[in-house]
């Protein structure tokens, strides 16, 4: 066991290492420029995204295009019972016994900068999603896998996926999405676009950041407090760093010169690591 | 006129007598120049006078009756530079002392003085000896890492220095120290060796067809033996170089006992402080540091028993503070710190009850203690570990010598952890932050046996020697016994070539995390390899030291049992989860080796090829290349000892570049914000090939009392930009190549006293 953690934590070191010494030429994870999915949000902004079974659950996609101009957006959905991700399984519900299709179809894509939320779909939880399953992973909570394939005219497609958490409808206190409040620069309102150097942050509510429990193998309970992790996406200038932890800052640095024929965009996504997503699109 | 000519020189001898010319006394000693070793039986003439006196163990001489004037010192050895002073003794000083200092024609690189070499039992092993590991180019003096360039050991990439034995896994090798287990090789994972190399006397390695003395490994073995301290003098050394420092001493304590103790101590995290410094999102706390320290006491108990302790002590640590959360697994942020520790001490007892018959025993006892932080994740280990190895080898007849033994080890680990399972298959990683986190305490307690009887057979006259053995192993974790016959054959056709033939079964536990309750699965079995080989070796230099050697051989292994990811569900205790692993993966590698040594001074070096072949195989994949996988691996090193004690030496390597399993497309995760891999075909591509030239000088200043050496080593002197992984973009819907080290010099200076 020991060798294998050694490798664990050389396996992370180089990872380190070579993550923040790369000077690559490939695209960079912030820019806004190719199609993508930025998060699937199950449950409403500061909602419950912990669920019960035989739930019904609104899944919101926010998605970007911004350099897509006018072509049309389809999607397709399904959901299925996790067939192993963690495992080294492909996230896909294809062949997967009782995976149900959640609809297909256009979607319209996002007003402000083709980036923010579009059309949401259901998912219904099946009732028996704890058949077999252990009084530690019923509490902790079973995933039910969402997966949604979002396509543009001209064959670009991108693949994302969600584990909608499900556990027992008794759970006392259920996750739930974060609140982002705002997006700020230099501690105030990001509400025109930054020019220069400037301080980004997310600001949240306290409530947002929620104390929880987990059971561990011995069925002990282990307390945590949640750190909110913000995404940041730009389509223009450049990021000091591209994630902050709660109210932790980047710092953004402007283009020489505003874009032309198209209004700039940032970004801000914020997870909990346990589900919860919200996001908030700034356009100037 | 003749006659007059004898009478005169007669007559003036007879007045030089007569006047009774006065003599004075000189004392000397007889040293080697820089090392300051005693010579003995060495003539030491004083001349015109054609006195000679010869030095004893001690390397003094006594020259009793000198004339008083001036003379002239003359000493002429082989292998050394000739002696000439002069010298002079008058009518005040009628006795002196001298030291005679004589120059080597050359010096090697680290002097060692070698006795008992350990017999070499198993024809299949090849070693390697202190005077040629540590001068290896692009080594940098380690033992290890200068085993990579032996036949059947595959080139590792980058920053790790694995070895991986003849188309097997890397952890399929065994390290050992002194025939005891060590939990760690390398520092940092593969930097350095954790022992000073010139406390090593040899390294070996044991390929396809290794004896019964070994085992639990399916790959083979990579032994380092420690070496007896000197008994003539107390001597050491200090040491630089651009990583870390350290130092030896070593010397008598009384006639039966002698001691070795070595330490050294990294000031990496300088240079890598220096390297990070421009970089905002990481901050280094503690830098990177490791240290070292290892002991060797020798007592020679009586004419029958020699008593031996090894002990050494490692530490390695690390802390530093991601400030931004890593790029492509974001969970993976906040503070890091690493630290592990390892002693073992280990006292050997050997015992010769006859010529026919001895037995011998050693005791490896220690701790192994590893902290991970990462974040919120840990993972915390302390073990104790005690090794035991124990043998009686008895000569039952001219004909056969039979040898019984036992290798043990017990470990109770107390383990507690929190970190998200990493699926890893096709040697491509899932992004820790989509794992399923897993938080265990548990302690384990391992108990492996393994005893074996080995047996030696060679009939009167007869050029076959048969070597039958069985060795069985216990592994308290799988609950299995395993028998595993072996055997080897040789046949002597003449002094100078013999053939040989080995085959044998050997099994090798599950690794620990593969069958702890919780993230494993605790009904695996162990694997197996079958081995097969067959070779020969020719010696060329006709009896003496210098010409070529060669050997070759063939290999075939079959591996059974393999552990393999598996994404099936079970039920275990009515619930239903991952089975995680399975015993359903199989192969076979095969291959053929070729070495070449060459040494007549001033040049050596030598040249080893290996083609091969090695397959995996599991249910969803069916046969593909594994991914250690190299048809070619030439490795030529050469060395040319110069005049002035200069050396130069090279290495050329050219391998083939390794299978890769691309990644043909990513699925977003939108609880984890990473991107998870979609791997195409199992190893369907391959790097590159890989071409590296390496190149060291040594120069080594000798004075009276002590030795500098400095040496430079370049790696990859033509900046050859050799790929050695495919980095991809976030989404991996892109991907260029990640090529290796540049041009990378290091030097270092040692002085020896």
């Amino acid at each position: 066991m020991k060798h294998v953690f050694i490798n664990y934590f050389n396996l992370f070191l180089a990872m380190a290492l070579l993550s923040t010494c790369s000077n690559d030429n490939l695209p960079k994870y912030i820019d806004l420029k190719e199609l993508r999915v930025l998060a699937l949000q199950a449950g409403s902004s500061g909602g419950i995204a912990e669920f019960s079974p035989g739930d019904t659950v609104t899944i919101t996609p926010y998605i970007s295009d911004y350099l897509g101009g006018s072509r049309a957006l389809t999607y397709e959905a399904f959901a299925c019972f996790d067939p192993g991700i963690q495992v080294g399984v492909d996230p896909v519900c294809a062949g997967v016994p009782g995976a149900v299709s959640l609809g297909s179809g256009s979607v319209a894509a996002p007003s402000t900068g083709r980036t923010g939320s579009t059309s949401s779909f259901s998912v219904s939880i099946p009732s028996l999603i704890f058949a077999n399953r252990s009084a530690r992973d019923q509490y902790n909570g079973v995933s039910y896998l969402v997966t949604y394939r979002l396509s543009a005219a001209g064959g670009e497609s991108v693949q994302a996926f969600k584990r909608i958490v499900v556990s027992l409808p008794s759970k006392a206190t259920k996750n739930r999405n974060p609140q982002l409040s705002d997006l700020l620069a230099n501690g105030s309102s990001l509400a025109t676009f930054p020019t220069g150097q400037t301080r980004l942050s997310a600001s949240y509510p306290s409530s947002s950041i929620e104390n929880y429990d987990t059971k561990k193998a011995d069925l002990s309970l282990a307390a945590a407090t949640e750190e909110l992790l913000t995404t940041w996406f730009i389509s223009d200038g450049e990021l000091e760093y591209f994630r902050t932890v709660n109210a932790t800052t980047t710092l953004y640095k402007s283009p020489g010169s505003a874009p032309i024929g198209r209004q700039p965009l940032i970004v801000g996504v914020t997870r909990d690591d346990r589900g919860g997503v919200t996001v908030i699109v700034r356009e100037f | 006129m003749v006659l007059g000519f004898l009478i005169a020189v007669f007559l003036s001898g007879h007045s030089a007598w007569a006047q009774e010319i006065p003599t004075g006394r000189i004392e000397g000693v007889v040293l080697e120049r820089g090392t300051k070793r005693p010579l003995s039986d060495v003539n030491v003439f004083i001349l015109p006078h054609k006195l000679k006196a010869t030095s004893d163990a001690q390397g003094r001489f006594v020259f009793d009756k000198v004339p008083v004037g001036d003379f002239q010192y003359i000493v002429n050895l082989a292998n050394y530079k000739k002696y000439e002073a002069p010298g002079s003794i008058d009518l005040s000083t009628l006795s002196k002392q001298i030291r005679v200092l004589l120059e080597r024609a050359n010096y090697q690189v680290f002097e060692i003085t070698v006795r008992d070499r350990a017999k070499k039992r198993d024809d299949t092993t090849r070693s390697l000896k202190a005077e040629q590991f540590l001068t290896v180019p692009g080594a940098n003096g380690d033992p290890v890492k200068a085993i990579q360039n032996l036949p059947g050991v595959a080139r590792v990439q980058g920053f790790s220095s694995q070895v991986i034995i003849q188309g097997s896994a890397p952890q399929d090798t065994v390290y050992l120290m002194d025939d005891h287990d060590v939990p760690l090789i390398f520092h940092f994972g593969g930097l350095t060796s954790v022992i000073t190399p010139e406390a090593v006397e040899q390294v070996d390695y044991l390929s396809a067809g290794y004896g019964p003395e070994y085992g639990r490994a399916m790959g083979g073995l990579i032994g380092l033996k420690t070496r007896d301290p000197a008994t003539d003098r107390t001597k050491g050394f200090v040491f630089v170089d651009i990583t870390k420092a350290g130092g030896l001493i070593e010397g008598p304590i009384d006639d039966t006992s002698s001691y070795l103790v070595s330490a050294r101590y990294s000031y990496l995290g300088f240079v890598v402080a220096q390297a990070v410094k421009d970089r905002p999102e990481f901050n280094l706390t503690v830098a990177p540091s490791f240290g070292d320290l290892s002991a060797v006491y020798n007592k020679k108990l009586s004419a029958r028993d020699k008593f031996r302790v090894f002990s050494i002590l490692s530490h390695d640590e690390l802390s530093f503070v991601l400030k931004e959360p890593l790029r492509g697994d974001p969970s993976l942020r906040g503070n890091f710190s690493n630290s592990t520790d390892f002693f073992r001490i280990i006292p050997q007892w050997e015992r010769r009850l006859s010529s026919d018959e001895a037995w011998r025993a050693s005791i490896g006892v220690g701790q192994d203690q590893i902290m991970f932080d990462a974040g919120d994740n840990f993972f915390k280990l302390k073990s104790s570990v005690a090794t035991v190895r124990g043998e009686w080898e008895k000569k039952f007849q001219p004909t056969w010598t039979s040898y019984v033994g036992l290798d043990a080890r017990a470990t109770q680990a107390k383990v507690g952890l929190k970190v998200p399972s990493v699926s890893s298959s096709g040697g491509v990683s899932n992004p820790i932050s989509s794992g399923e986190t897993i938080e265990v305490d548990l302690t384990q307690d391992e108990l492996v046996l393994g005893p074996y009887w080995r047996n030696t057979y060679q009939a009167e006259g007869s050029p076959w020697t048969l070597m039958p053995s069985l060795r069985v192993d216990y592994f308290n974790i799988t609950r299995e016994v395993y028998a595993q016959p072996r055997v080897a054959a040789r046949y002597d056709q003449n002094p100078s070539l013999f053939y040989r033939a080995a085959t044998g079964l050997y099994y090798q536990p599950p690794e620990p995390q593969e069958t702890s309750p919780g993230f494993g699965n605790p009904d695996l079995k162990s694997p197996f390899a079958v081995h097969g080989t067959i070779g020969a070796e020719k010696d060329f230099r006709g009896g003496s030291t210098n010409g070529f050697t060669a050997q070759t051989s063939l290999f075939y292994r079959l591996f059974d049992n393999l552990v393999v990811a598996s994404s099936r569900t079970v039920q275990r205790n009515g619930v239903s989860e991952f089975e995680r692993y399975n015993n359903e993966g199989s192969g076979r590698a095969f291959g053929a080796e070729f070495l070449i040594r060459y040494d007549a001074s001033p040049w050596s070096g030598w040249v080893s090829y290996t083609l091969s072949r090695s397959y995996r195989e599991e249910p969803g994949q069916g046969e593909y290349l594994f991914r250690y996988d190299q048809t070619h691996n030439v490795n030529v090193v050469g060395a040319f000892q110069a005049q002035n004690n200069w050396r130069y030496s090279a290495r050329v390597r050219y391998v083939t570049g390794n299978p890769l399993t691309p990644i043909i497309g990513g699925s977003f995760d939108a609880d984890n914000d990473t991107y998870v891999p979609q791997r195409g075909a199992f190893y369907s591509e391959r790097l590159t090939p890989f071409f590296q030239l390496d190149f060291r000088v040594d120069k080594t200043w000798v004075y009276d009392d002590w030795i500098l050496t400095g040496y430079l080593d370049v790696q990859n002197a033509t900046n050859q930009k050799n790929t050695e992984s495919v980095g991809y973009s976030y989404n991996y819907s892109k991907r260029q190549d990640v090529t290796g080290l540049p041009l990378l010099p290091t030097f270092g200076v040692r002085g020896e006293f």
